[in-house]
């Protein structure tokens, strides 16, 4: 990413290319409303609360800061008296639309807005923002609900207006919205009462894989439940919002193993994921293919501990086998992942997502970024590894290949003493590496 | 088969048709509106016909694209000498077969006569519709049979993309087509060789070409008539756009109401395939193009950009914000080219003919500034209260005078002309002292109205204009995709306002607010047809304010249309008491005895004007 130097009323400022101008704005400390943005979810660009000047060359124009792209000597004005007037006209628009809801009357009386000119019929509640359709999509991966009709017509729903088994009740949608218009949560709630028993009433939780399979016995009333507030106190907000599970990519393979491309990853097989609140580590395919089945894990740190690249981070075993996996970052730990003590497999059956170790608070992000190895080297790192490997597979005694050349399932079980600690030196924590 | 360049095409030309020597060729019309009219029943007639008289190997029944005329139809032009024929049903055939395919004496009974004249103009040639016009996008209208590939070859079709393929870059093509100043036909007017030139120079594989069939405006059928007419010159127009972008996967966007288009463009593509024309190393020169089809669902908004795009990606048709522009990031965020049917239908024509040709045509000057005026033809839905309703291409820099008048015939039953609509729902509307303006892209916006696509509603002194405005808005708020606020809440207040207006329920100071308005939803919608939906009411507003303020605030409307604000009576002294209006009156509101004149009570009337179209005296006031 380069950088580019813009003005913003009247102020340099540097930005990095292509980036959305709102982020520049606000860092300055100006105000712009918004309603339909929200950091962490791509810019919408529909509720037109933002609109600046911007001129760039010659022209002239109006645009939505939330998802203009920063350019080279763009001249921002957030606040002439054209700009102004417009957000006062949206300010109406949505004052009669939604008279009753807080957060509009907030910003219109913000602009200095307190009833609207227009005719009030036909009020809603929903403003359309589209966060919940948004979050419910873009972050949850869940993808329960959409916009029905259109024009005049558009409601947010799930999909012919029918309760949706692909809601998981996680929330997140009410913890969004605004205007307090969306119910999905409360619906789906409704309908697991209604429709399951016993040991089916799965924690929503679990259902998001942020804990181990637990049936709830507090008859689905969330705010309630003591697990429900430890996960919100420990995130500092709604879970699923700092874990984002519907923002994880598909892995992609590289011989025998696979990769994704959102991810640092560090010479010991560990990965490291960075996002806006946290960074979150965990172990890499390549590591869990060849440890195999995961029957024990013990974290060497704890919430609160201070660490460092290359301290011991987790021991794993499998069989009597063991190894220990390195911290591929320097930071504070934030959490552990409570979903593992229950379930070391999860390793296994899911080492990029529901199976991380930790979330931290990098210390050094500058030193990290130079030090890992980024997604465009990782696809070659892993062949020469895979390469390695395959070297020291064939000179063993074990059986550890098939005749096709192919990795057995679990192959470590069958390795000699010798040869684990020459794989485990060689690729998790041993000679060069500490 | 598969065709090389220069000698096949040529050879082909002599297999197609020409070489079997009928004496007579009966261009029968096999546009959509003709085709409803009947004429399909029309062709087994003549067929029937000739073979009765044992003429079927003198004379050829062939099924062309739409002609344009299209309230005349069914339409038949017979060749080589040109008569044309109009209103033709099934029961005029044989006499017709008998009288000019036997006999040799054309029938002027079916023929066109010009209104406020006697004598019949029996050639096509001659009559002032199809005179003023200038056939360039429309050049094999009612010449070919669409459906046969042969037909077009021996047209010159596909001569332009043997040419640029062995003689032409790529760079040469793009070059060519900026220096030719040919403009957007879609609306937007963007200068095709800038747009294909981004698009080349975009990085990012594969690339995509696709046209954009999505015709919606109502009343307007350019794009369907040329896909129905010559779908190979859109073909055409395509390959060589990929040529010219380096893409080899081509799409046409279009919608499934055009039924007969689609059946059309599917036949042309796989004749095409057939012949080498599209698909694999094509004309043996190492290049390689197909074009699929993609079926749209019939959303006015999927006709802008990123919207289709969106639609044939399988999302939800609606815009996305265009600060980065589709030629990068386009269908599947890969470089895209996007023209319109008419747009791709002009590239052969260019390539063949040349710059200077086409330059020739149209306004202003594009030899340094691709902005710098408009050349060539375009082509126009010419419908609403004009004698002569149909589909016309006319040379750009024509006056809209020239048009509506000359070309239309004039405003029907003697009434007086108020203004035309041009550019679809989103355009605005032209009053009658702007009749003299050149229709160019850039002088439609100047007066606030636009090019769109080529619709152009003529209107007459019964047309009112608030009530114009407040149609299209309400088309408009029921067509937005409802996803950003001004062009959900905009419109729908816009249209709220336009109603009380229309039924005397507006308050004093409405008209502001409606302008206010108005400008926040140009200058703030998502996407381009937001940005222009307020146009009828910004133009209503700046050339017929008075109507709306006679509304307003006198409770009237000046032309006797909106319900609410008119009251129907009899003129007494007209009125001679024949009965008619009463025995019609679907409310039984009107009384009076036979030969006494009648009176309309008010009470139980509800403004339909069955009274009003009955009267053969003109008795019946409106006010």
């Amino acid at each position: 990413m380069s950088l580019v130097t813009m003005n913003i009323n009247g102020h340099e400022v540097k930005a990095e290319n292509r980036e959305p101008i709102l982020k520049s704005i606000r860092a300055m400390g100006i105000k712009v409303p918004t309603l339909c943005h929200m950091d962490g979810l791509e810019p919408y660009g529909v509720c037109r609360m933002c609109v600046v000047q911007v001129k760039h060359g010659k022209r002239t124009k109006l645009v939505t800061s939330c998802n203009f792209p920063a350019a080279e000597g763009l001249e921002i004005q957030t606040d002439t008296e054209e700009v102004l007037q417009h957000r006062r006209m949206m300010a109406e628009l949505l004052l009669a639309r939604s008279p009753e809801v807080k957060k509009v009357q907030e910003i219109a009386a913000s602009l200095g807005i307190t009833k609207s000119r227009f005719k009030v019929a036909e009020t809603s509640d929903c403003i359309l923002c589209g966060l919940c359709v948004r979050v419910c999509d873009e972050i949850v991966g869940a993808s329960a609900l959409g916009f029905i009709g259109r024009g005049k017509d558009r409601v947010v729903g799930t999909p012919w207006y029918v309760n949706t088994d692909s809601c998981i009740a996680c929330g997140a949608c009410t913890y969004v919205c605004p205007t307090g218009a969306m119910q999905m949560e409360t619906l789906t709630k409704e309908r697991w009462r209604r429709e399951l028993s016993g040991k089916e009433r799965i924690c929503r939780y679990a259902r998001m894989g942020l804990i181990s399979n637990k049936v709830c016995p507090n008859n689905f009333e969330c705010a309630t439940c003591e697990v429900d507030q430890q996960l919100f106190d420990e995130f500092g907000t709604h879970p699923i919002l700092a874990l984002k599970p519907g923002l994880h990519q598909h892995p992609k393979q590289v011989g025998h193993f696979s990769l994704i491309e959102d991810r640092s990853y560090f010479q010991g097989h560990t990965w490291a994921k960075t996002s806006k609140e946290h960074t979150r580590v965990g172990v890499d395919d390549f590591a869990q293919k060849v440890i195999g089945g995961i029957s024990r894990v013990a974290f060497r740190a704890e919430p609160g501990d201070v660490v460092h690249r290359g301290d011991p981070a987790l021991n794993v075993s499998n069989n009597g086998h063991r190894a220990t996996m390195l911290f591929p970052i320097s930071g504070k730990i934030i959490h552990i992942n409570p979903a593992l003590e229950d379930d070391p497999s999860l390793v296994n059956e899911d080492c990029y997502d529901r199976g991380w170790l930790y979330t931290m608070k990098p210390t050094n992000s500058y030193e990290d970024k130079s030090t890992l190895i980024n997604p465009d080297e990782a696809d070659q790192w892993t062949q020469d590894e895979s390469d390695h490997l395959f070297s020291i597979l064939t000179d063993s005694k074990s059986a550890a290949l098939s005749d096709g050349g192919e990795l057995l399932h679990n192959f470590s079980r069958n390795l000699e003493k010798k040869d684990w600690e020459r794989i485990t030196n060689s690729f998790f924590s041993g000679g060069e590496l500490s | 088969m598969s065709v090389t360049p220069g000698k096949n095409v040529d050879e082909m030309k002599y297999e197609s048709g020409g070489a079997n020597g009928y004496r007579m060729y009966l261009m029968l019309c096999g546009g959509t509106g003709c085709v409803s009219a009947g004429s399909y029943e029309i062709k087994n007639a003549l067929e029937h016909e000739l073979e009765k008289y044992n003429l079927s190997n003198e004379v050829s029944v062939v099924m062309t694209g739409c002609n344009g005329f299209c309230a005349n139809g069914p339409i038949m032009v017979v060749q080589p000498d040109g008569i044309f024929y109009q209103f033709l049903s099934v029961k005029d055939v044989p006499h017709l077969v008998e009288e000019h395919m036997l006999k040799g004496r054309p029938v002027e009974k079916l023929m066109f006569t010009p209104p406020d004249e006697k004598s019949v103009v029996p050639k096509m040639s001659d009559i002032g519709f199809f005179k003023k016009q200038r056939l360039l996008a429309l050049r094999n209208r009612g010449l070919i049979d669409p459906e046969k590939i042969e037909e077009y070859i021996a047209r010159d079709g596909y001569k332009a993309l043997a040419k640029v393929l062995t003689e032409m870059k790529p760079e040469e093509v793009i070059q060519e087509m900026i220096a030719s100043g040919l403009r957007g036909r879609g609306g937007g007017g963007f200068p095709t060789g800038v747009k294909w030139k981004t698009c080349r120079e975009a990085p990012g594989e594969p690339k995509y070409v696709v046209c954009n069939a999505d015709e919606g405006d109502p009343g307007a059928y350019m794009d369907r008539s040329i896909i129905e007419g010559d779908p190979h010159s859109v073909l055409e127009g395509m390959a060589i756009a990929a040529y010219a972008v380096g893409s080899s996967n081509g799409y046409v966007y279009i919608r499934h109401e055009y039924p007969l288009a689609l059946e059309r463009l599917e036949k042309a593509i796989a004749d095409a395939r057939e012949y080498g024309l599209l698909g694999k190393n094509i004309f043996d020169q190492g290049f390689d193009f197909d074009i699929n089809i993609h079926c749209g669902a019939g959303a006015f908004v999927c006709g802008e950009s990123t919207a289709l795009m969106a639609s044939m990606e399988g999302r939800p048709g609606e815009p996305r914000a265009k600060y980065i522009h589709t030629v990068e990031h386009g269908l599947w965020d890969k470089p895209t080219n996007l023209n319109n049917v008419e747009t791709y239908a002009n590239v052969p024509l260019i390539v063949q003919r040349g710059v200077k040709w086409f330059t020739s045509i149209g306004t202003g000057d594009v030899s340094e500034n691709p902005w710098g005026g408009s050349k060539g033809t375009k082509v126009f839905s010419l419908v609403g209260k004009v004698r002569n309703t149909g589909l016309v291409e006319v040379p750009m820099g024509i006056t809209l005078r020239e048009i509506i008048f000359d070309i239309g015939g004039g405003i029907p039953n003697g009434k007086k002309f108020k203004a035309v609509q041009t550019g679809g729902p989103s355009g605005g509307v032209i009053p009658e002292d702007l009749l003299d303006l050149p229709v160019d892209f850039d002088q439609l916006t100047r007066v606030g109205s636009m090019m769109g696509s080529g619709g152009m509603i003529v209107m007459d002194e019964d047309d009112c204009m608030v009530d114009i405005a407040r149609y299209f808005i309400d088309f408009l708020v029921g067509e937005s995709c409802g996803k950003c606020l001004p062009g959900r809440e905009g419109l729908t207040q816009i249209s709220r306002m336009l109603n009380d207006i229309c039924d005397g329920q507006a308050q004093e100071g409405v008209l502001e607010l409606l302008e206010e308005t108005c400008n926040t939803v140009t200058s703030c919608s998502l996407c381009a047809l937001g940005g222009s939906a307020p146009n009828p009411v910004l133009s209503t507003l700046r050339y017929f304010r008075d109507e709306y303020e006679a509304h307003v605030r006198e409770k009237r409307c000046p032309a006797g249309l909106c319900k609410n604000l008119i009251t129907y009576s009899i003129d007494p002294d007209k009125c001679n008491g024949c009965m008619l209006c009463a025995r019609e009156c679907p409310q039984n509101a009107i009384d009076g005895e036979k030969k006494k004149p009648h009176k309309i009570n008010t009470d139980l009337c509800i403004k339909c004007g069955i009274c009003k179209d009955v009267c053969n005296r003109d008795a019946v006031i409106v006010k």
